[in-house]
């Protein structure tokens, strides 16, 4: 422990960096597999034959899963510890804070990621317990799996998501999800030291809507779910 | 007779680290525009001597922006409302008359306030002292233009030899981070020849001395730059995440 305290603040913003990038790949690779969700008949078929392809690498999916794991957890512990450092590098606070504009990068979302960080880390807890380790329903598709019986993924979604409180505590964690990428995109290649005139400035003026991009297009599912009930 | 302003001024008053400090509350009336924020305050403190109240304390030493010693955040922002100036080449016409100025010293826990509006920036000299310099070992200095320096560099080097030290970024940064500061050390000497050769010990040590001193990590709040009164750009801060990278992988 004392050796990771020992981890320079660059390093570790270095560390919070590569795991915040590789998660947001994770995101984008997650949505691009819930499309299935609208394809195939009768509906959740493909979306239930894609789960059951991930879960038939077997011990490989486990490894995948533990490592996702593992990055979250290094990305959680990482950037809260140097949060708590931040927070006692001011001991007295300023009366009146503001932003000053012009070249400044300072937002509400920049100033607020340890809010959105931990509201999305309750968000994935919820949303683990409640599909990865939720009710395991089966279902036969004659085309999938040799007909033999596969997990039923698309009813538990349905299920779920049939009820207006689960569709907003979604909402409202994608929308803080959106301003966490927002700041992430662009910062991570700044904490890594990617820094160019027109890379920063073309990363920066994409961030903010590619976590909107991401954000919106995983709400689109909870909401056509419950639409389409 | 030029244009003057009325101002209300709410300024921190603390007699030293130990004592906890207040606001006091000030009117100032018919402030030239043509002035300076400092000589403003020159007029509030001969004001305050005349009624028998101790002065405000600040810093200050060559009014011309060029020294680093003066500095203190305006209604939360460091060295005022104007981009790239200090308190001291800040003038009055850039406030309207009847506004309220809340003034503040420079907030972080590595800079200790002295008195008022004086905080100790003595940290940034103990992070000059841990490597931003270049060694010399023996005799005298080598002769000017001995290394030939190209001018794109030369330029980069001088955009980063720039900063003045005041501490603005910190001041600025949610983090109190010293990242700005501390970079635009780094880079400098990077970018020469000269400063090359002790590159990785340099990095290593000024960062672990900024750490040491208590300031924060660099969020990319890039508030700092905003505030800085010599435009220090964050690319240097990317050069000190870069340099550091290479100074463990290689
Ligand atoms: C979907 C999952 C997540 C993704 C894709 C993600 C992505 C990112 C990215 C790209 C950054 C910027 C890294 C940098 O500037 O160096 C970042 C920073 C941060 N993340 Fe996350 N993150 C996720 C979840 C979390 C969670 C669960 C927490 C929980 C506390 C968290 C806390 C933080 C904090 C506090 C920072 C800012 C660190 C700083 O002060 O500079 N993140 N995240
Ligand atoms: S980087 Fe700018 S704001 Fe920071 S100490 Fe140097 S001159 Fe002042
Ligand atoms: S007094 Fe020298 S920079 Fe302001």
């Amino acid at each position: 422990m004392t050796s990771f305290i020992k981890v320079s603040s660059v390093l570790k913003k270095i560390i919070i960096a590569v795991t915040g990038i590789s998660l947001f790949l994770f995101l984008i690779v997650h949505l691009l597999g819930n499309i299935t969700i609208f394809t195939g008949s009768p509906p959740g078929r493909d979306f239930n034959a894609y789960a059951h392809f991930l879960e038939s690498f077997g011990i490989l999916f486990t490894i995948a899963e533990l490592g996702l794991l593992g990055f979250f957890g290094l990305h959680i512990i990482t950037a809260l510890y140097t949060n708590l450092v931040n927070f006692k590098s001011r001991k007295s606070r300023y009366a009146v804070s503001s932003f000053a504009g012009g070249k400044s990068k300072k937002t509400v979302a920049s100033t607020s990621m340890v809010i959105t960080g931990v509201v999305v880390m309750a968000f994935l807890i919820w949303h683990v317990l409640q599909f990865r380790l939720g009710p395991y329903y089966e279902t036969i598709y004659s085309s999938v799996n040799n007909g033999e019986p596969v997990r039923d993924l698309y009813r538990l979604i349905t299920e779920e998501f049939s009820s207006i409180w689960v569709v907003l505590g979604y909402t409202i964690s994608l929308t803080l999800l959106s301003l966490h990428l927002g700041h992430g995109f662009w910062s991570s290649f700044q904490s890594l030291g990617i820094y160019g005139k027109t890379f920063t400035r073309i990363t920066y003026s994409v961030s903010y809507l590619l976590g909107l991009i991401i954000s919106l297009g995983f709400l689109v599912i909870p909401l056509y779910i419950f639409w389409i009930n | 007779m030029s244009k003057s302003i009325n101002l209300k001024l709410q300024v921190w008053r603390q007699e030293n680290e130990e004592t906890s400090g207040d606001f006091h509350y000030y009117s100032m009336n018919e402030v030239p525009v043509d002035i300076s924020f400092l000589e403003m305050l020159d007029i509030l403190n001969e004001n305050l001597t005349k009624e028998g109240v101790e002065p405000v304390s600040f810093d200050s030493d060559c009014r011309e922006g060029i020294c680093g010693t003066c500095g203190f955040v305006i209604n939360g922002i460091a060295h005022g409302p104007q981009a790239k100036t200090t308190v001291c080449q800040l003038h009055m016409r850039h406030f309207n008359d009847g506004d309220t100025l809340v003034i503040e010293p420079f907030r972080a826990t590595p800079f200790k306030i002295v008195r008022d509006l004086v905080v100790d920036r003595g940290s940034f000299d103990k992070i000059i002292q841990a490597g931003g310099y270049v060694s010399i070992n023996t005799g005298n200095g080598p002769d000017a233009n001995s290394i030939l320096i190209g001018k794109d560099d030369a330029e980069e080097a001088f955009d980063s030899a720039a900063c003045i030290g005041c501490g603005a970024c910190v001041a600025s940064c949610p983090n109190a981070s010293a990242a700005l500061f501390t970079s635009a050390k780094i880079s400098h000497l990077l970018q020469l020849p000269q400063g090359k050769v002790e590159e990785r010990a340099r990095v290593k040590s000024m960062v672990d001395k900024m750490d040491e001193e208590g300031f924060g990590a660099c969020s990319n709040h890039g508030e700092c730059e905003a505030v800085c009164p010599k435009g220090i750009s964050i690319k240097n801060i990317a050069n000190m995440r870069r340099s550091l990278i290479k100074s463990i992988v290689k």
